[in-house]
């Protein structure tokens, strides 16, 4: 009896097995695996770990049901302790600097998340900045909304807080094309880069607000919570002193990957390919990528510059694809964009995944996000490529310029300091909550990744972060972006036909050169807090004064 | 003796819920899905979703509508994923012994899929 009653268990532990791992997770991230694990001990005892499975989904509130993506929640009844002990044995199995955390008793009291803060490193980077800046979590049911929010209400325009305090300074970053603020009134764009907005519904935006409910008005008004809200606006365009009274209507909009694309003169009898490329993030990034270096190559460009100034990153495979679009096959046939360097203990594979580490090649051809798999991708073959930089191009988007300097490509960077993320991480939910720590450093085939201050152009006046070719320069809302004289494209190509930077370097308006996109700024009582656009809005206080 | 049996049935059930014998053999023969077809497109969405333990998935684009290759879209990524390593699946479709099977590019991992009509590439 008792050998059929462990048949029985082996077989229903077999097929339990069985039934879980029938593929790879979807949702929040799979589980994880790791060595150097014992057997649960009967308390906390330092620097001793148990497999982070032990714990996983032993919940203090269990969930039911299944969640918007179709999914049955994984939950079992269980504890906050439980689940403060699966934050420390997953962080001590995946956390790419486990080492540098200090291990306290999860039972010392605190809540999950109060735990999970203190699961980092705590050392910084050359210039004094942390050098883990990336660790948070989330409620999961807001993690899975806004990753299915596809659209959203928008009028189709980026808005930059350049002043928080009275008085405010918020201006136009670009628009989408064919979006309402690209609708045409009085003969022009409603809005246009650079565009200052002074009213909002009536309400003073720069000196006014001086309520709760005025400030919800001025937020309502910039950022539509739904489609169909329509918003009236004054506003004053750049290099002119009079106003314009325009209404805009919220649609359901995409964020657009490729914004636009020029082809102009380089001053040398050549054309140089200019690409204002937004995000990685969608899957229609593929395709718009693909068919704007199509035009490049049909054109024959022979330099190209990347705008790279709002890219906050997104799919590492896409990025790929771009420098391989740019650099060409000779250049980049057996050699790897990004390897994953993940922490000692993971050996050889990754340890989210369990599956061996291979390193990310430069993709040659689509690979179905939307373009077909297998479709020959169009490649421009060049030497050198021009990045126009803030200090919101992030993470994929430097993966993009340290990939092709791995390789040889010469970069050249204009602009300012990129955001230093050569990290990466598998958000994932435990107990609905869903948490993020970095787990992965990309490497490019050189084996360099220590960009975490940022790349900086060679006349930077600054001793940290990675120096490369190019020109320090501020962004210039005064033109429109791909216009020839905008600050950043008309140094790249200076540089392109002279191999100098530009003197003096480019200068934007003061407020501008002040405001560098930061909503930092200190003073008054109210705020004004913006939605979520990225990374890099959401590690800023975005929030108007 | 019903708690063995409880036991062989659930090993049986976690054996062919989702995966057939491992990799391809070489009775197996390409064969090409028409996603044209609403009915083949919703049964292969179902296959595949099942075949990767997830409530749902969306297909990614093909070439032509009949297609022997399909892929499937990873979830799409959310505001704080900035250095995805996300990329799409791929499955081939085989016939095997007159049924037809996904078999997955990465794993090698052969899925039944039950009501979809392939045909054999000839």
């Amino acid at each position: 009896m008792f050998c059929l009653k462990k048949i029985a268990t082996l077989g229903l532990i077999f097929a339990a097995t069985a039934l879980t791992g029938c593929g790879g997770g979807g949702g929040g991230g799979g589980g994880t695996t790791g060595g150097g694990s014992v057997p649960q001990p009967a308390g906390w005892v330092s620097g001793v770990f148990s497999a982070a499975s032990t714990f996983k989904n032993q919940c203090q509130t269990v969930r039911t049901g299944v969640d918007i993506e179709g999914n049955a929640y994984p939950d079992r009844a269980g504890t906050e302790l439980a689940e403060k002990n699966w934050l420390r044995s997953w962080t001590r199995e995946t956390y790419l600097w486990n080492t540098e955390v200090t291990d306290t008793n999860p039972a010392n009291g605190g809540t999950r998340t109060e735990y999970f803060a203190t699961l980092k490193t705590l050392a910084l980077t050359a210039s004094g900045a942390p050098k883990d800046q990336f660790h948070f979590s989330e409620p999961t049911t807001e993690y899975l909304a806004r990753r299915n929010a596809v659209a959203s209400a928008s009028y189709g325009a980026e808005f930059a807080i350049l002043s928080g305090s009275v008085p405010r300074d918020v201006r136009v970053l670009y628009t989408d094309p064919n979006s309402p603020a690209e609708e045409m009134a009085g003969g022009q764009k409603k809005l246009i880069r650079g565009t200052q907005i002074l009213r909002v519904n009536g309400i003073d935006l720069v000196n006014g607000g001086s309520t709760e409910a005025e400030i919800n008005i001025l937020n309502n008004g910039l950022f539509p919570p739904a489609t169909g809200v329509t918003t009236t606006m004054e506003v004053r365009d750049p290099g002119t002193t009079t106003t314009r009274t325009i209404t805009l209507t919220a649609q359901n909009l995409s964020a657009k990957a490729v914004n636009r694309t020029r082809v102009l003169p380089d001053g040398a009898g050549g054309k140089i390919g200019y690409v204002l490329f937004n995000t990685f993030s969608p899957n229609a990034s593929e395709a718009e990528l693909a068919g704007a270096m199509t035009t490049m190559r049909n054109e024959g460009v022979r330099d190209m510059v990347l705008d790279l100034r709002y890219n906050g990153g997104g799919l590492l495979a896409v990025a790929s694809q771009l420098s391989y679009m740019v650099a060409g096959d000779a250049r980049t046939t057996n050699r790897n964009f990004e390897s994953l360097r993940f922490n000692a203990l993971a050996g050889s594979r990754n340890p989210v995944t369990g599956q061996a580490n291979n390193p990310v090649p430069f993709y040659t051809t689509g690979l179905g996000f939307s373009l077909a798999q297998g479709t020959a991708l169009p490649t421009l073959n060049l030497p050198r490529v021009f990045v126009l930089t803030t200090d919101a191009t992030c993470s994929a988007s430097e993966a993009v310029i340290n990939g092709l300097r791995g390789i040889g490509v010469e970069v050249v960077q204009i602009g300012g300091r990129t955001c230093g993320k050569p990290y990466g991480f598998y958000p994932q939910d435990n107990c609905g909550e869903t948490y993020y720590t970095i787990q992965f450093q990309g490497v490019n085939h050189a084996g360099f990744g220590d960009y975490a201050d940022g790349f900086v152009p060679a006349n930077a006046a600054t001793s940290t972060g990675v120096k490369i070719a190019g020109c320090s320069a501020n962004d210039d809302l005064t033109r429109e972006l791909g216009d020839s004289t905008e600050g950043l494209l008309r140094a790249a190509i200076g540089y392109a036909t002279t191999g100098a930077c530009p003197t003096p370097p480019p200068v934007a308006t003061s407020a501008i050169q002040s405001g560098a996109f930061s909503s930092r700024n200190a003073g008054g009582s109210l705020r004004l807090e913006a939605p979520e656009k990225g990374i890099m809005d959401t590690n800023r206080d975005m929030t108007m004064r | 003796m019903r708690l063995t049996k409880l036991a062989l049935a659930a090993l049986a059930l976690g054996l062919s819920a989702c995966q057939t014998n491992a990799g391809q053999s070489a009775a197996d023969q390409p064969a090409s899905v028409d996603l044209s077809v609403a009915e083949t497109r919703a049964a292969l969405s179902v296959a595949l979703a099942k075949a990767l333990n997830r409530g749902r998935i969306e297909l990614g684009v093909t070439a032509t509508d009949q297609t022997s290759t399909v892929t499937v879209l990873p979830p799409p990524l959310g505001p704080h994923e900035t250095h995805s390593t996300a990329v799409p699946i791929r499955f081939d479709i085989i016939r095997r012994k007159g049924k037809c099977l996904a078999l997955r590019a990465d794993d090698g991992s052969v899925h039944t899929m039950s009501g979809v009509r392939c045909e054999t590439v000839k």
